[in-house]
């Protein structure tokens, strides 16, 4: 019996380019990676995200402009990963203290404003040494929202059913004209991290 | 008419003729009551091993079973072997992707898509299994158990979170349950090989 292969080969195809499409190209295979694809490889403009800090003021990026920032979103209820990037921060500000006096600002954003409380924050702020170039912050809006908000950021923010929160851990560096100049991955080590901060800065 | 007598076979086939189907069908609808639909997406080994294997195997089974009922629209289905056991193949390869996996346990549309997707594939590909090729049917197998294994392996070594609906632990977890279940797909996949194959050289001897 004579086999008709275009059928199959069709079928074939058409599954290479959605998985093609998908992928963006055979490169973004999890969600994390997707996201920051989507939202675009640096520079790009920030998106304007709304913030409260510890001292309860309203604040946006915009508040630094003329200075590098350097951002990392977390939460403070968070039972893994958070806790130990804020250790590596607290390291972090020791090395880059010439800079935080001059052209550098630290700021990390909870993502958790229904926990995180702008006194919880603080006490956190003061626990690591109340360096006043590096602020601690909670985004406004309703969880639906500030996930929302994130993922055009290029973050995943991901409710799992216990309450915590699955999310991206990148560190990202605002240039003084208010744009995202790089993402930095720290899980590539506290010198190479901070190396990658380092040359833009200087 | 023609409906009122293709549900009449369907019904016969299910509660007199054919066991397999009736289990099947019970454990895919079972897959679907909400509290066990919950659990088998709270856990990422639960939905790697049995909710999304369940919907492709359990489709296959009800399909090839009814094979044997005389419509037209299975009979054409069925000499499509080839495509079926391609589209199947596309079906799982994608599911596969951690996106997908992600978007299946939180996204609505798409838990709804990965059943359907792979109810459907598994179902079409066990109406057309004879028809499909000796050769295309091992090289996919072939295929499927290297990617099986590899999973296994990904998930049990990296310390990265792959899916973002699962945290690391369960995602180690899931690892090491694919590295126990495949020494048993693996012995499984090399009986079948050999039984076809045998039968195949009866065939050619018999010719």
């Amino acid at each position: 019996m004579k086999r008709s292969i275009l059928l199959p080969l069709t079928i074939f195809f058409v599954w290479i380019g959605v998985i093609l499409w998908w992928t963006g190209g055979f490169r973004h295979f999890t969600s994390y990676s997707y996201a920051m694809y989507r939202a675009g490889t640096p520079p790009r403009n920030m998106p304007d995200l709304k913030m409260v800090d510890y001292d309860q003021k309203n604040i946006d990026f915009n508040r630094w402009k003329g200075k590098y920032i350097l951002v990392d979103f977390m939460y403070l209820h968070c039972s893994s990963v958070c806790g130990i990037l804020r250790s590596r921060l607290y390291d972090y500000q020791k090395e880059l203290a010439p800079y935080l006096k001059k052209n550098l600002v630290m700021v990390s954003v909870s993502f958790d404003p229904q926990r995180d409380t702008t006194t919880i924050l603080k006490e956190t702020w003061r626990s690591l040494g109340a360096e006043p170039n590096w602020i601690f912050a909670s985004l406004k809006g309703t969880n639906e929202e500030i996930i929302n908000e994130m993922y055009k950021f290029g973050i995943v923010i991901i409710k799992t059913p216990e309450g915590d929160f699955n999310h991206t851990t990148m560190h990202y560096l605002i240039n003084p004209d208010g744009k995202l100049i790089k993402v930095i991955d720290p899980s590539s080590g506290k010198d190479k991290t901070l190396h990658e901060i380092t040359k833009w800065i200087q | 008419m023609k409906l009122q007598s293709g549900f009449n076979n369907f019904f016969a086939m299910i509660m007199i003729k054919n066991p397999w189907v009736t289990f099947s069908l019970f454990f895919l609808l079972a897959t679907f009551i909400p509290n066990v639909h919950k659990l088998l997406n709270s856990e990422m080994y639960l939905k790697m091993l049995v909710q999304i294997p369940a919907y492709s195997i359990l489709s296959f089974i009800i399909g090839l079973k009814l094979r044997s009922l005389n419509n037209k629209v299975i009979l054409q289905i069925s000499k499509h072997g080839s495509s079926a056991l391609i589209f199947l193949f596309g079906s799982q390869t994608f599911w596969m992707i951690p996106r997908s996996l992600d978007l299946s346990v939180y996204n609505e549309a798409f838990a709804i898509l990965l059943p359907l997707n792979l109810i459907g594939a598994g179902f079409l590909f066990g109406i057309a299994f004879k028809s499909a090729p000796f050769v295309l049917k091992t090289a996919f197998s072939i295929y499927g158990l290297a990617m099986f294994l590899a999973m296994g392996i990904i998930y049990i070594n990296f310390n990265s979170l792959i899916c973002a609906v699962f945290s690391i632990e369960m995602q180690h977890l899931a690892g090491k349950y694919i590295l126990y279940v495949f020494p048993f797909v693996f012995v499984l996949f090399l009986y079948r090989l050999f039984y076809n194959m045998s039968k195949l050289t009866e065939e050619i001897i018999i010719q």
